[in-house]
């Protein structure tokens, strides 16, 4: 009643109100809204359940599928796979998924799927549910001949984790690796090996009772080229891994060594020493002219192309000590690039064109180290003591190389932050020298 | 005084009163505003807890501290608090309301470096009297109380760093379920809304501005939603919960990564 007076027979009383209610009024959207801010995480792997896949075809499943993409997702570090056991259930439909289910054993994503055999090919569809929000974030078919049905698995591994971690994924890729049989009467074996990027289905490229060595893949990922000894003194070869069909390359007097393939496909960078010291030349594959690159006294090796291709790296010890340098073709110059430590070799860039893999002596022992070109800084990735052909996947998340376990040789991984090692199986005999293969068109 | 009090020809004691009110409610809001503008990003107001042995506290207990929050002085316990243990992550707030509503005499006895509860005068020492150090330290505790309980600033300091370190509770458990892909990069930004109900359950989580990239921006929602709830927030008054949390922002922007 009072205040009913007051605002309309006092204009500057109820004008006061007025502005009061006003700024009231206003008062919250005046305020800005709170934000509170995220700088740190603690990347732990992300939970996946890879649910086994309903096989809808005749006769039994060819290869059971969620496994292979299970065992893929647990060797990158990034995801923890559920295991088969936790799982309530083993739907592979939307229907038939119960999010709660999942969410109790704290499983973050679920992947489902279903095989069947189309004629001579197998096709695939995968489904993928984030178990948070209740929704399906990909889903797709894939398609591929019966016997590459490990290979089906690699590709919806590959489509899941770049989904999920916006990086491609390198699992439906290959390596070459060089294994030796030791004979003990005798020379030893030499095989050249093909096998899938984790380790299955070995194939033998080449056997020789002579060494075989520095396997390099070219970029579209159909040829390789390596350095054999089977005419006596080491020559270049290149070999085409559909046909077998293969070339000699170089039959140089002296080193003929590293062959290095451009991003072009059309050159190939080599190390040889007819001219005296060992420097490095680039051939043309097709018109096999050489062009001589670097000229000192000293040793230049192990050349390893930027992804531009404008520029290699490669290993030179014309500072006292193996270390590594970068060769631009554009400029024609030469500048260091390692400088801590005493023994810094084998480089390897990725894909990235930033991180360097290269094996790096430490206290007396060697190690597979990883260089960021932008920083200059080096962080040792293995505590194993001689590594050495470090090897980087195509997506830049693994490095492989060989190592020692016990007096064997063997091929360990381990991801570019150093959280993740894991050893390839291999059946007998060292294996050394691995070449990650480049992404496969299918 | 009798003239100017007939020229209004009304009673201007009424309005008189209302303009007082309102004008005291603007300077309330000046007052919180002031601390506000700086404080609205969160990142650098990491707050100690106020008091490391307080336990949990109800509602009524909430409203009892509240209704003597006069006497209490605000800045020791807090210049004394600085260095403690690093915080926990469980309720905050109540400790900061727990360290306001203790006596003067209290907060004079954690100041003389003993972390018992008692007053000063029941210590044992070895002497029987009140030293003149501790004589002068309880009457600077004691001015000091009463200067703080003189200025209203020490109302809004309270409500500031309340939501101060509930917003670094909801920081340091989303941090914790932040699982990053391998694709972040250090500068990424997401920006997320987050709205609350006030028993702390999540209602919604929307992108505002994306990093750019699905997976960044699907890690920082899933941290929100692994995070599920912030019951603790059900200690918040009603108030402060609906003036910073019922509806609040999260940006998401890594700086501990490789590059």
């Amino acid at each position: 009643m009072r205040l009913d007076r007051l605002s309309t027979e006092r204009p500057v009383g109820f004008l006061s109100v007025c502005l009061l209610s006003l700024l009231l009024v206003f008062a919250p959207a005046l305020r800005a809204q709170l934000v509170i801010e995220i700088t740190q995480g603690v990347d732990d792997p992300t939970p996946i359940a890879v649910i086994p896949f309903a096989w809808e075809g005749t006769g039994a499943a060819p290869e059971d599928l969620a496994q292979v993409v299970q065992d893929d997702f647990e060797r990158s570090g990034q995801f923890a796979p559920v295991p088969r056991a936790d799982m309530l259930g083993f739907p592979s439909r939307e229907e038939d998924l119960f999010y709660r289910d999942w969410r109790a054993i704290q499983s973050e994503y679920v992947l489902i799927g279903r095989v069947r055999g189309e004629g001579p090919n197998l096709s695939a569809r995968y489904e993928l549910y984030d178990v948070l929000r209740q929704s399906r974030i990909a889903e797709g078919d894939i398609s591929m001949p019966a016997g590459e049905a490990r290979m089906l698995g690699h590709r919806i591994s590959d489509a899941v984790y770049e989904k999920l971690t916006g990086i491609p994924g390198a699992f439906a890729t290959r390596l070459i690796y060089v294994s030796v049989t030791r004979n003990p009467t005798g020379k030893d074996y030499y095989r050249l090996t093909l096998a899938d990027a984790d380790g299955a289905r070995p194939i033998v490229l080449l056997e020789s009772r002579e060494p075989i060595m520095s396997p390099s893949w070219s970029p579209d990922g159909r040829q390789v080229a390596y350095v054999s000894f089977e005419t006596g003194r080491p020559a270049i070869f290149r070999q085409v891994l559909a046909t077998g069909e293969r070339e000699q390359l170089t039959n140089f007097r002296g080193l003929n060594s590293s062959p290095a393939w451009a991003p072009d496909g059309n050159t190939i960078a080599m190390v040889l020493s007819k001219d005296g010291s060992p420097d490095i030349y680039l051939m043309d594959v097709q018109t096999r002219r050489l062009t001589r690159v670097t000229r000192h006294y000293a040793i230049d090796t192990e050349p390893s192309w930027m992804p531009d291709g404008g520029s290699f790296l490669f290993t030179s010890d014309r500072g006292g000590r193996p270390q590594i340098y970068r060769y631009d073709l554009r400029t024609g110059l030469t500048e260091r690039v390692t400088f801590e430590g005493q023994y810094n070799a084998r480089a390897r860039v990725a894909q990235d064109g930033r991180n360097v893999v290269l094996v790096h002596q430490r206290d007396g022992e060697f190690k597979i180290a990883i260089h960021d070109l932008v920083t200059g800084r080096l962080q040792v990735l293995t505590n194993t003591q001689l590594d050495e052909s470090p090897s980087i996947a195509p997506n830049g998340s693994m490095v492989l190389y060989a190592t020692k376990f016990g007096d064997r040789g063997i091929l360990s991984a381990v991801s570019v932050d150093g959280g993740v090692k894991f050893r390839l199986p291999s059946r007998s005999g060292d294996v050394r020298e691995p070449a990650w293969s480049p992404y496969m068109d299918y | 005084m009798r003239d100017w009090y007939s020229l209004g020809q009304l009673t201007l004691l009424p309005l008189a009163a209302t303009l007082l009110l309102h004008l005291l409610i603007v300077l309330m809001m000046v007052l919180r505003w002031q601390p506000d503008s700086e404080a609205r990003t969160i990142e650098a107001r990491v707050l100690p807890p106020k008091a490391i042995t307080a336990t949990l506290i109800d509602a009524s207990s909430l409203k009892a501290s509240k209704a003597s929050r006069k006497p209490a002085p605000k800045a020791p316990p807090r210049q004394e608090s600085r260095p403690a243990q690093p915080r926990q992550a469980e309720a905050p707030a109540p400790r900061s309301f727990k360290s306001e509503a203790r006596t003067p005499d209290q907060r004079a006895s954690s100041r003389s470096s003993t972390s018992r509860p008692a007053a000063p005068r029941s210590e044992p020492r070895p002497e029987p009297k009140i030293s003149a150090e501790e004589l002068a330290a309880i009457s600077r505790a004691e001015i000091a109380a009463a200067v703080a309980a003189e200025s209203p600033s020490s109302v809004a300091v309270t409500a500031e760093e309340m939501s101060a370190s509930y917003a670094a509770l909801i920081r340091d458990t989303v941090v914790n379920y932040w699982s990053r892909p391998p694709s972040a990069r250090n500068g990424m930004e997401a920006l997320l809304a987050i709205q609350l109900v006030p028993t702390g359950e999540i209602v919604s989580v929307t992108v505002v501005r994306s990093s750019g990239s699905a997976a960044f921006d699907r890690s920082a929602i899933n941290a929100v939603e692994k995070a599920g709830s912030f019951p603790e927030l059900r200690n918040l008054p009603p108030r402060e919960f609906e003036q910073d949390f019922r509806r609040f922002q999260l940006l998401f922007r890594p700086e501990d990564l490789r590059y």
